[in-house]
């Protein structure tokens, strides 16, 4: 038991793999060998399922080999119909040694009922080694009638074990080799190739022809080629053939053996240009994150916003918290631009400066590209592929998520700090200090000076006070130039702080939004990469 | 001194023949002889008068001459027992008396049906145009068609050009069917000595054999027929698809030979294309299969072929068990008239013991009966190698054009590729003409910069710089830098969908696109393009700022009043006409750097720059995609250009045969 039971493991842990690697290679490798594999997977599902005490041989072979004459000599019975005429068996016949659950098994074959026979043990004392046999004769596959007949092409696909019977005109046809000896190369333990119609030939002929057959299969890669020369007619050689048969019968192993061998022979072209990194770094290296979020914060320009905001804001500053006398000062030195009639510029880029801002799509792209070159590096085309697909999967609402994500935070550029107001009145307050200074000057100069009449105010009249308030007027000026000064050099290290904190506001938000756009769906391609090959590498030993 | 090693052999028969026909008188002889001919062949009695097939011509020129004929050959025969060696070499003579005597009125037969050089030059002319193909693109069917290609011109070398140019004889029979069918077997029984190696082991013949009369041999040994093939004595090792192996046996009638040929259907396939080649030059088909085969698909491929070709064909139905001749004969006859091929020839042998490769010879009487028909009776011999010419010649009718279809395919493939890689390159450039002129390209960096540039107030202090000198360069430089990289960016973007485009699309593409897109390195563009894109974009920046420096007159009235600094305005032209202002992009409440443009150069001066700085911008993205859409290109051409012409000359060659006939 213990020689059956680690064969069934080893092969249904390697479907099970196998069953995953179809999953998970869907879209990524050859769809036809996907397509093999899962019928691999349903006809091994469905063969391990049924009778397990029974080995479906069948005899395969050319039209006119004599396969149902070897199918007569081998039950004892005429059950198949031979006959001269070629092609004569167009349906399959089976006979079970030892009927008992075997029912299903044929149901699944499609046998024809009328087709199905069977041989009691207990009735051929010396067949009992071959209880648990279910020998079919099929059609042939080289006919005319067979280029329109998939029948045997099936039963081969489906049986444990196959018996290649070729006679000496027809062994080394391109039909049976190109078409099945080749594809099934591997298959040793479960082929058995039955050199036929002996009697036809000398002995030393049959020799002859026999090395002739091994070396021909040893060119077609069957390594340990199992070769009776039988004869229907004269019966020998039918002992050995059913000696070869009850070996593989009373081991109730030839179904795993072949099921093992046709999973062999897909994993070969399966697992055909393996990588030589079958294991990718599922997470994605902290380096390569950032290079992406920097990628990124450039496509959304958040240095230059940065220093933008810095700027605009330094610029804008100066019509608030500046002093106001230099302003008034520029302005008399006229503006060129007015002669160019062009509106009122100054308010429009005022006003142009007050948007958002805005990702590049054209910059996300290309971020996003280089992220999946540097991670694909040594993976087959296909993967690279659908790890670049990834990461684009979602690239397309990558500019717009960015856009409003960063909408939120960036504070507009023409944002008026309410200090800066206060700054403004504190500003006029010093202007109409030194008018006011400038009247109480003039008034003094009028009535203390001139004497131009009788000061209502003694104040007025008083000229003694005027060095006073002149030195009051310098100080206004002196002050309201200071505060300027200091309020300018406020605005800058409030932008410089401000641009800082939205740098890393915006830099925190595009990592964010890269994580769930970009990198959780390549990560989750990587790990596909690493359990498709782990499958592969499972379902191959 | 093979021939040495045959007389004895045939001693018996010749003796046991013998008696039968002496006593009746010479004069009679020929007479009697085609009486046997027209039933059933007594056994043996072929091999002794095989030789004799002038005793045939003699009859059909009125029995006259035949007087003098006969009593030689009869000696001949009746001395061949006592000295072989001598009489072999009398046996030779005696054939090439027949050769002498065959000769003047086969020339006589032939001459007027002389080849018109229009045909010889319709003949050339479509040699040529077959020669000429060149089918480089792997499309479904390619194989197939370089196939048929390199049969119809072996076929043309081979068969129909000498065969148009010379006398109907010696007709080729070609033997041809499965592997173990027995068809060298066959030739040796018929040649009467082992000229083909026999066998269990299968295949068993890989060389073709020719066998014939030695007169004929020299003929055959020029090598008008099959002249590409090299005339060998023995078999080489292995399937000897360039050599032909030639021997002569004077027990095949004059005017005849046959050729063995390896199978149709065994594992070794270049037998198939031997025996393909060989079949297209034969004269006349003889199918062998056997009683086992004769339901074998490759077999009636093989039939299938003989009927569309309109060969002449005979049917050996061999190894047929002595009991199961009546059932098995009959459904083969049923399957052949199912066929159409009911009207054919048949000839049907029986399984019996195989000695030194030879069949007992009363199994061959009837075919050997048929040959020395075909031997002497030229009319018969010359219609059958007319139908057969006629039937290849016909076949080109259809082959050739389909290879011209075959070739229309390619061309209308290559096409489509060809033109996958425009739309995809083209559209590419859509793609950006249309992101340079709606504003995305106004967005992140170049924005930013923007606003930069305009906010802090740069933008007015260029355009006053007579009293601001100390304008920020490094906001200039910014702003520069960001138009740049977001151009390169959204090229680069285009350039790597486009790569991937041309290949996605290839890949639909049955056949050989999928196979050209396999290619390395097709799918992404080539390593320098960043660079190269970079380059490009650097000078087209540099191109815009001498156009508004050169081309940018100010307006006079505001030249009086503003001077700017030209680098800043090339930056804001750029930014105008990248699309500020328009679709989505920001400042939709009026262009301002197109209307601050308009205002300093004027709104004609401004159409003239943006048009020129465009149609720079395209021509320069044309110059990167051309070099790109090269690789495609040279990918494609080293797959093999089709010449289109070159189906019309095959079409025009095959018409030209068709009048020439």
């Amino acid at each position: 038991m213990t020689i059956t039971a680690e064969p069934r493991h080893g092969l249904g842990a390697r479907l099970a793999a196998l069953t995953r690697v179809v999953d998970l290679g869907q879209g990524r490798e050859d769809p036809d060998l996907l397509t093999e594999a899962t019928q691999l997977i349903i006809r091994a599902g469905n063969r391990l399922k049924l009778s397990p005490d029974h080995t479906v041989v069948a005899l395969a072979g050319g039209t006119g080999s004599g396969k149902s004459s070897l199918f007569n000599a081998i039950s004892g019975l005429e059950l198949s119909p031979t006959g001269v005429r070629r092609p004569t068996t167009a349906r399959t016949h089976a006979c079970v040694w030892g009927l008992e659950g075997a029912a299903p098994l044929l149901d699944w074959l499609q046998i024809q009922w009328r087709h199905r026979f069977s041989r009691s043990s207990a009735l051929d004392k010396d067949d009992g080694q071959l209880h648990g046999l279910i020998l079919m004769d099929l059609p042939d596959h080289d006919s005319i009638r067979a280029l329109t007949d998939t029948e045997a092409d099936r039963l081969i696909t489906a049986a444990d074990l196959i018996v290649w019977v070729l006679d000496p005109q027809k062994y080394a046809d391109a039909s049976t080799h190109r078409r099945y000896v080749t594809e099934l190369a591997g298959h040793d333990a479960v082929t058995v190739f039955a050199l036929n119609q002996a009697d036809k030939l000398t002995p030393e002929e049959v020799e002859e022809c026999l090395d002739d057959l091994r070396a021909l299969l040893a060119r077609e890669g069957v390594e340990h080629p199992r070769v009776v020369a039988t004869s229907a007619v004269t019966g020998g050689g039918i002992v050995d053939l059913k000696a070869e048969l009850a070996e593989s019968v009373s081991a109730r192993r030839a179904g795993y053996l072949r099921l093992e061998a046709d999973l062999d022979r897909l994993m070969l072209r399966l697992a055909k240009d393996m990588p030589a990194m079958l294991k990718v770094e599922p997470t994605i290296d902290p380096a390569r994150r950032a290079g992406l979020t920097d990628a990124l914060c450039d496509a959304v320009g958040s240095p230059a916003v940065g220093e933008a905001l810095e700027n605009v804001h330094g610029t804008r500053s100066i019509d608030y918290v500046g002093w106001p006398w230099g302003r008034w000062a520029a302005r008399f030195r006229g503006d060129p631009l007015k002669h160019l009639k062009l509106g009122d510029v100054k308010e429009e880029i005022r006003s142009l400066v007050a948007d958002s801002v805005r990702a590049q799509p054209a910059e996300v792209d290309n971020a996003v590209q280089a992220l999946s070159d540097g991670l694909t590096q040594g993976m087959p085309e296909p993967w690279q592929d659908s790890v670049r697909d990834a990461a684009r999967s979602r690239s397309g609402q990558l500019p717009k998520v960015l856009t409003d994500e960063l909408a939120e935070i960036a504070p507009p550029l023409d944002r008026v700090p309410a200090w800066w107001r206060l700054a403004k009145v504190w500003q006029y307050l010093l202007v109409l200090l030194f008018v006011a200074g400038l009247g109480l000057t003039g008034a003094i100069v009028a009535y203390g000076v001139f004497q131009a009449g009788e000061p209502p105010v003694e104040l007025l009249g008083d000229v003694a006070a005027l060095p006073w308030v002149l030195l009051m007027m310098v100080s206004v000026l002196g002050v309201g130039l200071l505060s300027a000064i200091a309020s300018r050099n406020f605005v800058v290290m409030a932008a410089g702080r401000e641009r800082d904190r939205l740098e890393r506001e915006m830099r925190r938000r595009v990592a964010s939004v890269a994580q769930d756009l970009v990198i959780e769906p390549v990560e989750r391609e990587l790990t596909r990469y690493n359990d498709y090959f782990a499958a592969l590498e499972t379902s191959r030993r | 001194m093979k021939a040495a090693n045959q007389t004895p052999r045939s001693e018996p028969a010749d003796e046991a023949v013998m008696p039968e026909e002496e006593p009746e008188s010479p004069g009679e002889q020929t007479l009697s002889f085609r009486a046997i001919k027209e039933d059933e062949a007594p056994p043996d009695a072929d091999i002794s008068d095989e030789p004799d097939p002038s005793d045939e011509l003699a009859s059909a020129d009125n029995l006259d001459p035949s007087d003098e004929l006969d009593p030689s050959d009869e000696l001949d025969s009746a001395d061949e027992p006592d000295s072989a060696d001598d009489l072999d070499s009398a046996d030779d003579l005696d054939s090439f008396d027949d050769l002498d005597s065959f000769d003047a009125p086969e020339e006589e037969f032939d001459l007027p049906e002389q080849v018109s050089g229009a045909l010889t030059e319709a003949l050339s002319q479509l040699r040529e145009a077959v020669t000429g193909l060149h089918l480089g693109l792997d499309v479904p069917g390619a194989d197939e068609a370089r196939k048929s290609q390199a049969a119809v011109l072996a076929q043309l070398d081979d068969y129909v050009i000498p065969r148009v140019h010379m006398s109907t004889a010696p007709a080729l029979i070609v033997v041809a069917g499965s592997t173990g069918a027995g068809k060298s077997t066959l030739v040796n029984t018929l040649a009467a000595q082992t000229v083909s190696a026999t066998g269990v082991r299968r295949p068993t013949t890989g060389t073709p054999v020719l066998v014939c009369n030695p007169a004929d041999e020299g003929w055959f040994k020029k090598g008008t027929l099959l002249s590409g093939l090299e005339r060998v004595e023995e078999p080489g090792e292995g399937p000897g698809s360039g050599s032909i192996v030639v021997a002569s046996t004077k027990w095949l009638p004059h005017g005849v030979a046959l050729l063995d040929t390896p199978d149709i259907d065994s594992v070794v396939e270049e037998h198939h294309d031997i025996a393909h080649r060989m079949l297209d030059a034969a004269d006349l088909w003889v199918f062998v299969t056997s009683a086992s085969r004769y339901a074998d698909a490759p077999s009636w491929g093989l039939l299938k072929l003989a009927k569309e070709r309109g060969a002449r064909l005979v049917i050996v139905l061999s190894r047929v068990p002595a009991r199961s001749r009546e059932v098995v004969s009959k459904h083969f006859t049923r399957m052949l008239d199912e066929y159409g091929l009911g009207e054919v020839e048949r000839f049907i042998i029986n399984e019996t013991t195989v000695t030194n490769g030879r069949l007992p010879d009363e199994e061959v009487a009837d075919l050997r009966m048929w040959l020395s028909e075909l031997s002497v009776d030229e009319q018969r011999r010359a219609l059958a190698v007319q139908a057969t010419l006629n039937g290849v010649l016909n076949s080109f009718r259809a082959r050739v054009p389909a290879l011209a279809r075959h070739l229309e395919t390619q061309v209308a493939l290559r096409a489509d590729l060809r033109s996958d890689i425009d739309a995809a390159f083209s559209g590419a450039l859509a793609e950006i003409e249309e992101s340079t002129r709606d504003g995305s390209l106004l967005r992140g960096e170049v924005l930013a910069r923007w606003q930069d540039f305009a906010g802090s107030g740069d933008l007015m202090r260029t355009l006053q710089i007579r009293k601001a000198k100390n304008h920020g360069p490094e906001r200039i430089g910014a702003l520069r830098g960001a138009l740049r990289s977001g151009l390169e960016s959204v090229i680069s973007t285009a350039v790597h969908r486009a790569s991937e485009e041309v290949v996605t699309r290839w890949r639909q593409r049955a056949g050989a696109g999928d196979r050209l897109a396999a290619l390395p390195g097709l799918g992404r563009p080539e390593d320098d393009i960043d660079r190269r894109t970079a380059r490009m974009v650097a000078s087209w920046q540099d191109h815009v700022t001498e156009l508004v420096r050169t081309e940018g007159v100010t307006k006079r009235s505001v030249a009086r009043l503003v001077s700017f600094d030209v680098e800043s305005l090339a930056l804001i032209f750029t930014v105008g006409l990248l699309g500020y202002g328009t679709g989505d992009a920001p400042g939709g409440n009026g262009a301002l750097p197109q209307r601050l443009l308009r205002g300093l150069l004027g709104a004609e001066s401004l159409r003239s720059i943006s048009g020129k700085a465009r149609s720079d911008l395209r021509a320069r993205i044309g110059l990167l995609f051309d070099d790109e859409t090269l690789r495609y290109v040279d990918a494609l051409d080293g797959a093999g250009i089709p010449d289109e012409a070159a189906a019309t000359r095959l079409y025009q060659a095959t018409y030209n045969l068709e009048v020439a006939r």
